[in-house]
């Protein structure tokens, strides 16, 4: 680490010692066909300067340049030309370095040649690029607000300012890559957030040397405690509810120019399971379906090793009525258990990612293609049994029940060492796996926080909204073990008595 | 960022490389499912001075065939009988989802020591497998039953354990029962009726490890009641008034039973106390049960027959020498010395036994 700082200044020292001209800085931009370079007019030396993709030509023509050609005979002093430019972002300088920073960034270069002084005024086009539509696309709920974050920052950190109305909301910004020096902000609420996080991730990002950020997810595995867990130490999301939620229980949220995913942490194992929608639907009815989640991503793992287990080692298990279908049905398969099973779940693994590379139509018929006609000509020919082709395509379904796409994936990875454990040693393999992984998940951590809790560290405290979404009377505080600096969220009706008296 | 412990990526690499060299070792363990012969039933007779077993096993691979195959060999330990059946089979035999055992009557008349030493204490058996002694020889018996599914016998023996005479035949109760001290095994008893179908025909009591005594449906019904555990079943009972006999038929619902011992300086007590739950469906015409009169009358004579036979069956037991209601085990739970052999050489033949049986009928004398 010392030996990658002490180089990264001595680059610094060097750009400095170098000193770009700013003549020089003009000749390299000249290069590009974008960059636009002109004189309004003679007497007065006046050289606007710009590149044509970052600028918004519309205020360049209909405000900039009108006002310029009006005030440009009356110009005495070089703050008349400040106060004749309708721009709020209007600055002086002679530092080649800043020129040319802003001058990439969307700015205009006015140079005054008899004053010998560089304004920069910005006229940074930035929706440009960027879509209009910000729909939820990939977490999608059926009650809910479905308005997704976008790929521009202001954009989303406007979503968030809009939804947590307080003064105590504080963005604050660091730039990060060496060469895209993309704009990362760290979101959380003062007097709330534990403090020490937010220090965690403010180091972290600064920690970071990388080129090009492409995407925010590409940050969560550079900061993220363990990176070589298949289990996602934070979570991305494109929901802005799901970053408000996390933002009031006390979490803090990375956003990242660029990119439409927004990273929380720190983040449990059940934070995973928890779709917004639960908050949207009564209690019973929100706890149940979290439940439904958490016994399918338990099937999802468990059902195909069960049955690979059960068929090569441990016959006695089953039920007297199910011998019979099971072993006809596998009778004329020439593969042991586990081949049918790899077989099998590369199939689907198969299908999920050429249905994610297809565009939406032709995926969705692939899906339809591939789910009915490979499953039931690889049934027929013999390649694989009725029943596993059953329990392969449900624990497949029930892996897609998990909200968070990364959590899923890494539930359906976790899968196949798990095959290959139950059919080297049976219910002993799939316990030994099971072990392991319950270890790895014991020491995993989440920006110093344990990943488990409240399962491990165990805070019964925390229950009321983890298994099941209890009512929100009983959800009024923040949850313990993220430490934040108030508890209390807010403080509901105690009157439990009939409204209407009746 | 975490770089990867070198340690670590050599721990793991060994362990892949571990776990795909198990699994060479795990092959003569696999035992997939279709690749195995799964045995339902194993019967063992004894022949001059050698054992003679026979397997009984569904085909499930074909899918037309229906009945069931049998497989036959003989050997003087159960490893060799294993060993022949072996050698007659496509597949390797395994043994682990045997439902049911049946030990003809001769072998059970000499002793089935050796088989629940070396059969039923396999760990790879379940212990809720049923047992049973069969009136013919074991393989004549299941010989009977090739057109039919392997499991018939067992669902046969189950059924009339839920609902009718024959108490809970599991290895479970037998194995407690055979060794357990102060009491005897019981299982049920098959055999071909006349029709020359597979019928259970009451109960087999062992006296230790071998056969002593074969009771009726009747009896094994009262002898499931004094056991206490489950109370269920249908008897049939006689009614005499004036000068008219006839039968009715007594469905017991449930009921309740509980012991007492006593031991005085010599003699010893036993009392039970039996509360019977049910209805009487089947009566004699003349007998008019919506008269209370006539209702007392079915009552009395029910637990004044109930009583007797109880009362019979106890002496039988006693005349037998045979202990299958665990009462040495009471005794022993009530007395602070007790010797298995002093007890069933000197007390048990002298208990006094006392049974009061309550019947309570309800519903009676209301149409099917």
């Amino acid at each position: 680490m010392r030996l990658k700082s002490s180089e990264r200044n001595l680059n610094n020292q060097e750009s400095e010692k170098e000193k770009k001209s700013i003549t020089s800085i003009f000749q390299q931009a000249a290069k590009s066909s974008d960059f636009y370079q002109f004189s309004l007019s003679e007497e007065q030396d006046l050289t606007i300067s710009y590149f044509k993709s970052m600028v918004d030509a519309d205020k360049i023509n209909n405000l900039l340049l009108p006002s310029l050609q009006e005030h440009i005979k009356k110009i005495s002093t070089i703050n008349d030309v400040k106060k004749s430019i309708p721009f709020e972002d209007v600055q002086f300088t002679n530092e080649p370095l800043d020129i040319e920073k802003r001058l990439l960034k969307g700015y205009v270069i006015l140079e005054f040649k008899y004053f010998k002084r560089f304004l920069t005024i910005s006229v940074e086009n930035t929706n440009l690029g960027y879509r209009e539509n910000n729909d939820t696309e990939n977490e999608f709920s059926v009650i809910g607000p479905k308005v997704g974050f976008v790929e521009n920052i202001s954009t989303n950190l406007h979503l968030l300012r809009k939804q947590l109305a307080v003064p105590e909301l504080v963005f604050e910004e660091i730039k990060i890559g060496s060469m895209s020096k993309t704009e990362v902000v760290i979101a959380y609420l003062d007097g709330i957030t534990n403090p020490e996080y937010v220090q965690t991730v403010r180091q972290r990002l600064e920690d970071i040397d990388f080129d090009v950020i492409f995407d925010n997810s590409q940050i969560d595995q550079i900061i993220s405690d363990n990176s070589n867990s298949p289990f996602p130490i934070f979570l991305s999301t494109e929901r802005t509810d799901r970053v408000v939620y996390a933002m009031v229980n006390g979490q803090v949220a990375i956003l990242s120019n660029g990119s439409p995913y927004i990273i929380t942490g720190p983040t449990t194992i059940l934070d995973f399971f928890i779709s917004p929608e639960d908050y949207y639907l009564n209690w019973v009815l929100g706890s149940f379906f979290r439940i439904i989640r958490i016994i399918s991503v338990i099937f999802s793992l468990f059902a195909t090793p069960i049955y690979v287990a059960i068929l090569t080692y441990h016959y006695e298990v089953l039920p007297d009525d199910l011998l019979q279908p099971l072993i006809s049905s596998r009778a004329h398969v020439p593969f042991p258990p586990i081949w049918e099973a790899i077989f099998l779940e590369t199939t689907i693994e198969l299908l999920r990612e050429a249905g994610a590379r297809l565009p939406t139509k032709i995926g969705q018929t692939l899906g339809i293609v591939g789910g009915i006609v490979i499953g039931q000509a690889s049934v027929q020919a013999a390649l694989t049994s009725n029943i596993l082709l059953i329990i392969v395509s449900l624990s497949a379904l029930a892996s897609f029940t998990t909200p968070i796409f990364k959590m899923s994936n890494a539930i359906r990875l976790l899968r196949f060492p798990l095959i290959l454990l139950a059919a080297f040693m049976g219910g002993f393999g799939i316990i030994i796996g099971f072990v392991l992984l319950l270890g790895h998940l014991l020491k995993l951590k989440s920006l110093g926080n344990p990943y488990m809790v409240p399962l491990y560290p165990f805070r019964i405290k925390s229950f009321s909204d983890s298994f099941i979404r209890s009512s929100y009377q009983f959800t009024s505080t923040r949850s313990r073990f993220l430490r934040p600096l108030s508890l209390k969220r807010y403080s509901p009706n105690q009157d439990k008595d009939d409204r209407n008296n009746e | 960022m975490n770089r990867i412990n070198p340690k670590n990526l050599y721990f793991f690499c060994t362990f892949f490389l571990l776990s795909l060299l198990i699994s060479g070792c795990s092959f003569p363990r696999q035992k997939i499912i279709d690749e195995v012969q799964i045995l339902s039933v194993y019967g063992f007779d004894k022949v001059d001075d050698h054992f003679v077993g026979t397997a009984l096993y569904s085909d499930f691979t074909d899918v037309g065939n229906k009945g069931s195959s049998i497989l036959q060999g003989s050997g003087k330990k159960s490893l060799l009988i294993k060993q022949a059946l072996n050698e007659q089979s496509p597949k390797p035999i395994e043994i682990g989802k045997l439902n049911l055992l049946i030990f003809g009557k001769e072998l059970a008349e000499n002793g089935v020591s050796y088989f629940v030493k070396a059969v039923c204490r396999d760990p790879l058996l379940g212990s809720n497998a049923l047992l049973a002694v069969s009136e013919e020889p074991a393989g004549e018996l299941l010989k009977k039953n090739k057109e039919k599914d392997s499991n018939y016998i067992y669902k046969m023996v189950e059924q009339n354990f839920k609902n009718q005479f024959v108490p809970l035949p599991t290895f479970h109760s037998f194995l407690f029962d055979y060794y357990g001290e102060g009491r005897d095994a019981s299982v049920p008893y098959i055999k071909i009726n006349q029709n020359e179908n597979i019928e259970v025909n009451g109960l087999a009591v062992f006296k230790k490890d071998k056969l002593a005594l074969i009771l009726n449906p009747k009896e094994s019904l009262l002898y499931k009641i004094l056991r206490g555990r489950v109370i269920r079943g249908q008897t049939e009972f006689n009614i005499q008034k004036g000068n008219k006999i006839d039968s009715a038929i007594l469905t017991i619902l449930n009921g309740d039973e509980k012991r007492l011992i006593k031991t005085n300086k010599k003699k010893t007590k036993m009392k039970f106390d039996i509360t019977l739950n049910g209805m009487v469906k089947d009566y004699p015409e003349w007998l008019d049960l919506m008269k209370r009169k006539n209702n007392l009358f079915l009552n009395n004579q029910l637990e004044k027959q109930m009583k007797e036979d109880f009362e019979n069956l106890l002496l039988t037991f006693q005349k037998h020498q045979v202990d299958p209601l665990g009462i040495g085990d009471l005794a022993r739970a009530h007395s602070k010395k007790w010797n298995e052999k002093e007890f069933y050489e000197n007390v048990y033949p002298t208990i006094k036994f006392d049974v009061n049986v309550k019947v309570v009928l309800s519903q009676s004398g209301i149409g099917e």
